[in-house]
């Protein structure tokens, strides 16, 4: 066999596949019982950025009894030398095939890392379909955001962990265990015995189904209509959960978070410390499936966040602290935190960052004590251009409040500023995306009216403004979820009525690809049948379908073509909300009557407020989970609410 | 406190990039607990300067780099902290301190000396890591006529494009036996020949070679004898 050496040697940036970066774990797998693959479809740089894939490599670390090993999709490059020396798929810190593990977990991140996620099992020599796995593979488990519809992706896995994975998965390595028995009674290979009772492959999936959050899409049947809509899902044998609740953590600052992080050598997408502050976000923006998935709003104490920064500077050697959540600049006790955090760590060199600076949620001040150690460009996030169409999406942010905060970032010296708006909301007009324009002329006003803007060099310097477009995509558990896609004509049109609209020397205009967000919005919403369409696509060499350069559109077409699937029936067509829907299934704990009630306020132009501040608004997760709102800021959080 | 470090770059650290190389280096040394002084002017970054940058895939047995330290430290104590707080793969095997006036290695290296041999499980060019004649005669034979050769041009690719360049007065000796083939090499601002390339001019294909720098010089000549090793300067 060519020498793993000798495949590196052909390929881009070679150290994506070698591991050995600092704070590695690597374990001598006859020492331990389990072997757990946690696979990121996409490349190195982005898979070690996402940090539920840490979170779980330090969990399963944690056992003694278990190595978890970590496995990205290798670039082209590599997967043409892998597949031209027929070196199968391995996971980076022991180079031993993935087929040889026995749990290998999945991060379903975005839909359009789908091919990916066939591509990295063909590689592996893994069968693409659970039900042509044998007791020679391991089991395919999925996890991540899109997990809360894993319907396209039912057929390629074995299990299913929704929600929180931190305890799920000491569960799933328990049920295992039991299962298989001890690899000292017969080796590893015992689970090739099928089970130390005898049950068979099936024997682990019936143990694993009654763990809470665990769906085994295998044993659940799902019937159309001759329409083409889901007629029911149902469990095809006793004992299996009719609906499937998502796992979720109680108290974050009960929960180990990792402190000895592994810190890469490539330059990854966030080359940084990351402390997660809260998880959830009640702001209730009706587009947002984080914001219904991830309820509800619990957050780590300062405390806890700061020894942690600490530790974690230690151990690490990093130069920048990010303060991760879906919205920090939400976290109740954010000024005090990140004034602790500067002072603490500033004078040595390491900075503090948010993700993203989303000034809607933000006071300039703060942002300036952001700025002082790193610089960072303002974000605006206002979604939709006119106020009617903002109070649709529930996107809680005035014009007044905008430009105010413009102003503020002006006067202390900012000069470029990025405004994220979403196009093909529902109700939009023409007349909202012009008031996207007049937003932007606004906020240019703004500048020249502050003037005096200087550069380190005393130069003059002009304002950067950024008009960034998406395509709205309606996701599963959203208010939004009964609403059709714009048609891709629709989307078009759109753009290119702001392209002419915006004059150029205002602001820079970017929009994603119209074609991309469409085969997204089939998969957001699709069904166990689009899996043939996967299978298809894959088939015609769709991969890295989220890096423009390998998107083709046209072979996607063709795949839903050839296995007899109208996208648009998935994509752009309204349901009625007594629709069975593919996901039914599956809970976030948020109630149906609830994301209901916000589409009908959502068509009536209604605001509805975050239950942080302004008391619950009945989403019922709290009482179906057992768990609570938790905000751990004490006197400034009572405040800052007040 | 100026610390002139002598490093092994090895087998498990070798794909790791050049930049890639000197941000671990800055983390290891903020782990290390060991405060390294920063540039001043508009863009500060940490005064770290490696003598010369390694390819990609190559390993370094007697690398060479220079930190300043705001505080003093203990050079042995500078190398045990590295090394406890280094990847697998980078390891300090010495340290010393030097005057602030000193020669730099990062500007006066000029010379290298390097080592190749047949990596294993290739099979492609036969086996001549135990340096059998057979395999050893064209290799010998390559390395005469190269040697006497007026010029040897070659193009380098590089972000700029293409290049041609004459590599025959940029390598002072090749020697072949035992199956390793040692090269002594320009390294530096006045031209660098590429192991790669040498390799490639004797006809060899560098895919199939392992290839470690020994050692990084400041060349006096055509004579390696009269050459300082960066760690002396
Ligand atoms: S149940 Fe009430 S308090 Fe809990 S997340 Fe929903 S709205 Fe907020």
């Amino acid at each position: 066999m060519v020498s793993f050496e000798r495949l590196l040697s052909k390929v881009t940036k070679p150290a994506r596949y070698t591991g050995g970066e600092w704070n590695e774990v690597r374990k001598d797998h006859d020492a331990v019982e389990v072997l757990f693959a946690l696979a990121f479809p996409d490349v190195y740089e982005v898979g070690m950025s996402h940090l539920g894939l840490r979170l779980l490599y330090h969990e399963l670390n944690k056992r003694p009894d278990t190595a978890a090993e970590r496995v990205f999709s290798p670039w082209v490059d590599m997967e043409a030398a892998m597949r031209q020396a027929g070196r199968p798929l391995f996971a980076l810190e022991s180079r031993a095939p993935v087929r040889d593990f026995d749990l290998v977990g999945v991060t379903l991140q975005y839909e359009m890392s789908f091919t990916n996620i066939l591509n990295l099992l063909d590689l592996a020599g893994i069968p693409l379909l659970a039900a042509e796995r044998g007791p020679d593979d391991p089991f395919l488990v999925a996890g991540g955001p899109c997990a809360f519809n894993p319907e396209p992706v039912a057929d390629f896995f074995d299990l299913v962990v929704l929600g929180e994975g931190e305890e799920a998965v000491h569960d799933l390595v328990q049920a295992y265990l039991e299962w298989r028995g001890s690899r000292r009674d017969g080796g590893r290979r015992a689970r090739r015995a099928a089970g130390k009772a005898g049950e068979g492959r099936e024997g682990f999936l019936v143990r694993a189904a009654s763990i809470p959050g665990v769906y085994v899409p295998s044993f659940y049947d799902v019937t159309y209509r001759s329409d083409g809509r889901l007629e029911s899902i149902r469990p095809n044998r006793p004992g299996v959960p009719a609906v499937v609740a998502k796992r979720v953590v109680r108290d974050l600052d009960e929960l180990d978070y990792p402190t000895d992080p592994i810190v890469p050598f490539l330059d990854i997408v966030h080359d940084r410390i990351m402390v997660e502050v809260f998880r959830g976000c009640t702001r209730g923006c009706r587009f947002c499936q984080a914001g219904v998935i991830y309820r509800p709003v619990r957050e780590r104490s300062p405390e806890k966040v700061k020894g942690l920064a600490a530790e974690l500077v230690r151990k690490t050697g990093y130069n920048e602290i990010s303060l991760t959540s879906l919205s920090s600049g939400d976290y109740s006790t954010i000024a005090q935190t990140l004034r602790d955090l500067i002072e603490k760590h500033g004078p040595a060199g390491v900075g503090v960052s948010l993700p993203s600076l989303r000034v809607d949620s933000f006071d300039v001040a703060l942002a300036e004590e952001v700025q002082k150690v790193r610089k960072t460009g303002l974000t605006f996030a206002p979604e939709a251009g006119t106020q009617r169409l903002r109070d649709v999406i529930n996107k809680n942010v005035t014009e007044e409040d905008l430009l105010r905060t413009a102003r503020a970032a002006f006067s202390s010296g900012w000069n470029a500023i990025k405004l994220y708006f979403m196009i093909g909301l529902p109700t939009e007009t023409d007349e909202d995306l012009l008031g996207l324009v007049d937003l932007a002329q606004k906020i240019s006003r703004v500048y020249d009216e502050v003037g005096h803007h200087r550069g380190p060099r005393g130069n003059r310097r002009a304002l950067r403004l950024t008009v960034s477009t998406s395509s709205f995509v309606p996701k599963a558990h959203t208010p939004f979820q009964w609403e059709p896609q714009t048609p891709l004509d629709g989307l078009r049109r759109k753009q290119d009525l702001l392209r002419h609209r915006l004059p150029r020397r205002l602001a820079e205009f970017n929009w994603h690809d119209a074609n991309l967000s469409f085969i997204e919005g089939v998969f957001a919403r699709g069904d166990r049948r689009l899996g043939r369409a996967l299978l298809e696509a894959h088939r015609r060499g769709c991969h890295f379908d989220a890096w423009s350069d390998h998107f083709r559109f046209d072979e996607w077409l063709a795949a839903f073509a050839a296995v007899g699937l109208d996208p648009t029936f998935y994509a752009n067509r309204p349901r009625s909300y007594d629709e069975v829907l593919p996901w039914d299934h599956l809970s976030s704990g948020v109630a149906r009557e609830f994301l209901i009630e916000e589409h009908r306020r959502a068509m009536a132009g209604e605001s509805t407020p975050d239950c942080r501040t302004a008391g619950c608004t009945l989403c019922e997760v709290c009482p179906t989970l057992d768990v609570d709102l938790s905000l751990k800021g004490g006197a400034e959080a009572s405040a800052h609410q007040g | 406190m100026r610390i002139r470090a002598e490093f092994v770059k090895g087998d498990r650290a070798r794909y790791v990039s050049h930049l890639d190389f000197i941000r671990t280096w800055e983390r290891a040394m903020r782990r290390a607990g060991l405060p390294v002084a920063m540039s001043q002017g508009f863009n500060p970054h940490p005064k770290m300067a490696p003598a010369a940058s390694l390819p990609v895939g190559q390993t370094g047995r007697s690398e060479v780099i220079e930190v300043t330290l705001t505080e003093p430290v203990e050079p042995d104590d500078f190398a045990r902290r590295v090394n406890a707080a280094m990847p697998e793969g980078f390891r300090v095997t010495r340290a010393k301190e030097v005057p602030a006036e000193a020669e730099s290695p990062a500007s006066s290296v000029s010379g290298a000396t390097y080592v190749a041999w047949l990596s294993d499980e290739t099979g492609a060019a036969g086996t001549a890591s135990d340096g059998d004649a057979a395999a050893s005669r064209p290799v010998a034979e390559a390395i005469e006529r190269f040697m006497s050769a007026r010029e040897v041009r070659v193009t380098r690719k590089s972000d700029k494009g293409e290049r041609e360049v004459d590599l025959r007065p940029l390598v002072f000796e090749l020697r072949w036996g035992d199956g390793r083939l040692t090269m002594v090499l320009a390294a530096g601002r006045e031209g660098t020949a590429r192991p790669v390339d040498v390799l490639s001019a004797l006809g060899l294909d560098p895919d199939d070679w392992r290839v470690e720098r020994t050692g990084l010089f400041k060349a006096a000549g055509p004579d390696p004898v009269k050459w300082t090793a960066a760690w002396d300067l």
